[in-house]
């Protein structure tokens, strides 16, 4: 699996290529426990090619992480493969989705503009 | 006018050239007086170690040498073993940092590295790293941490840490594995205890009630899974069957599982429906879920041996696979895991069995076996029955057949739990 991250204001981006699965989550684990700053995750899908429940996991704990935050899990355009889990287990009812990372940005601006005090 | 202003410029420059060497000549004879000091330290200090206790010692005297405020040993992974980061305090920054900083000691003979490291719980820190060296190789790292990220790292620090772990370097190592075990020990002790209690929900025998036959098996994982199932005649005689599946692993996850499979039993034996079961388990369990990291899919099914009539309600859980009059249905799932954030409201799926129809229901653990760079899936679950099977018995024994030929020799990466129900002439 490769990940490749940046930051644009307050959002994590990431782009997960590959399987995300118990054998390779621990990446994703060691990125999000390096960033402290951002509220919301962006994670675009459209390269990953597998995850499994120990995947899945994973990414209920970044929503939980964002949502902590005050922030959202947004994830991009999920390949066939993750679509097909999350709608199996029921999960994408729970995900946020945007079919391109800019409107996914947008959507997490849209979230502070709205929970703004 | 010209040459009187070059002139002038020059001699300034001469005047801050004697200075910064005058400034350098005093930094230099202070590095040396502090060395001068560290060295009896250094030769009188006695570092043993030859426990946890004498590794956690270590790392404190070298954070008191150079007023540290964390200090860690990292081992560099080796054939066979696993990296191991230990640290003073315990767990203060992730070892997936430190080993991106630590790999930098090996770029052209780094004497020593310095990184800010971030940390979600502790905020950022400044860390300083020296190598550990045995037999010509980088084997560990020795690490010391300061809160404050703009302190200004002497030459000393490093030398001083680097001097103090030279001395200790083969004694570290034998000594953080010495620790890796008995922390290996404490994980299978606590594996062990969580596949017991684990163990101790498992039905010993499926139910015996006319006009249904159950068949059941539960294979626990080599490393603690969390499925278990369970079973519970209704007062007005219907059976209740469920299937749960914790997504963590260890004691937290086999105490959630007894704990969400006595509540799931317990609503089956007052008569709820599946959906209304479901809630009950989410009313229940989903906050301290929540709370401990974990999640939790679940299915619930309650047939009636006078009608056939079967109702299912599935959170998050793998499909229920049902035979209807020779044709194959999936039952999915209609609302996420308990412990997800989201409200749980379960949708029902109902239908009427007749003789010789079939329902399935799987954990993940065997519609996820690994085939190559995919995964079994339940479509070849449901091709594994063959189509004159008319018993759960058979049916089980089918699956467990191709389930068995697809996963081969390797090792079960999952608990495989499966329960059949036939209904009967």
């Amino acid at each position: 699996m490769q990940i490749k991250q940046r930051v644009v204001n307050h959002v994590l981006a990431l782009r997960i290529d590959g399987r995300l699965e118990a054998a390779t989550l621990h990446q994703l684990k060691a990125v999000l426990a390096d960033d402290t700053q951002s509220t919301h995750f962006v994670f675009d899908m459209a390269h990953t090619s597998f995850i499994d429940s120990m995947g899945l996991s994973s990414l209920v704990s970044a929503l939980k992480l964002a949502r902590s935050r005050g922030g959202e899990l947004i994830l991009v355009n999920p390949s066939d493969e993750v679509r097909t889990i999350l709608e199996l287990t029921a999960m994408d009812k729970v995900f946020a989705t945007a079919s391109n990372v800019q409107s996914a940005m947008e959507m997490a601006g849209k979230h502070d503009d709205r929970t703004a005090p | 006018m010209m040459t009187e202003q070059l002139l002038n410029e020059n001699e300034a420059l001469r005047r801050q050239i004697i200075r910064l060497e005058t400034d350098l000549d005093a930094m230099t004879a202070e590095l040396a007086q502090a060395y001068d000091q560290l060295v009896p330290f250094l030769q009188d200090s006695q570092i043993d170690l030859d426990s946890a206790q004498d590794l956690s010692r270590f790392i404190g005297m070298i954070m008191s040498a150079v007023g540290a405020d964390m200090g860690g040993v990292y081992l560099l992974p080796q054939k066979g073993r696993k990296a191991a980061w230990r640290t003073v305090p315990e767990d203060v920054v992730h070892l997936q940092s430190v080993r991106r900083v630590v790999s930098l000691l090996g770029v052209e003979g780094q004497p020593s590295v310095k990184a800010i490291i971030r940390n979600p719980a502790q905020g950022s820190s400044l860390w300083l790293f020296t190598p550990v060296i045995a037999n010509g190789a980088l084997v560990a790292a020795v690490g010391v941490g300061f809160h404050d990220i703009k302190r200004e790292l002497k030459q000393s620090d490093a030398q001083l840490v680097l001097q103090m772990t030279i001395r200790v370097s083969g004694q570290l190592v034998n000594t953080m594995l010495q620790e890796m075990n008995e922390r290996e020990l404490k994980n299978q002790q606590s594996l062990a205890i969580a596949g017991d209690i684990q163990r101790s929900i498992q039905p010993v025998k499926p139910p015996k009630i006319q006009h249904l036959e159950v068949d059941a098996v539960w294979e626990p994982a080599a490393q603690v899974g969390g499925d278990a199932w369970g079973w519970s005649i209704q007062p007005n005689g219907s059976l209740g069957l469920f299937m749960v599946d914790i997504s963590g692993k260890g004691v937290p996850a086999a105490i959630a599982a007894v704990a969400l499979h006595t509540s799931l039993r317990t609503a089956l034996q007052l008569g709820l429906a599946p959906a209304e079961v479901l809630r009950f388990g989410s009313l229940q369990w989903s906050d301290t879920l929540s709370d401990s990291e974990l999640f939790a899919t679940a299915v619930v099914m309650v047939i009636d041996p006078a009608t056939g009539d079967i109702s299912v309600a599935n959170a998050g859980h793998t499909p229920t696979l049902l035979r209807l009059s020779e044709q194959w249905k999936t039952w999915r799932a209609s609302v996420p895991p308990l412990g997800v954030p989201g409200s749980v409201e379960p949708q029902t799926m109902s239908a009427r069995m007749k003789p010789g129809d079939l329902v399935v229901c799987f954990s993940d653990g065997i519609s996820e076996i690994p085939v190559g760079r995919s995964v079994w899936g339940y479509d070849q679950i449901m091709a594994s029955v063959p189509a004159e099977t008319r018993t759960a018995s058979d049916a089980l024994r089918a699956i467990q057949q191709a389930s068995s030929g697809v996963r081969g020799r390797k090792p079960r990466h999952d608990d495989e739990t499966i329960f059949c129900v036939g209904f009967l002439q």
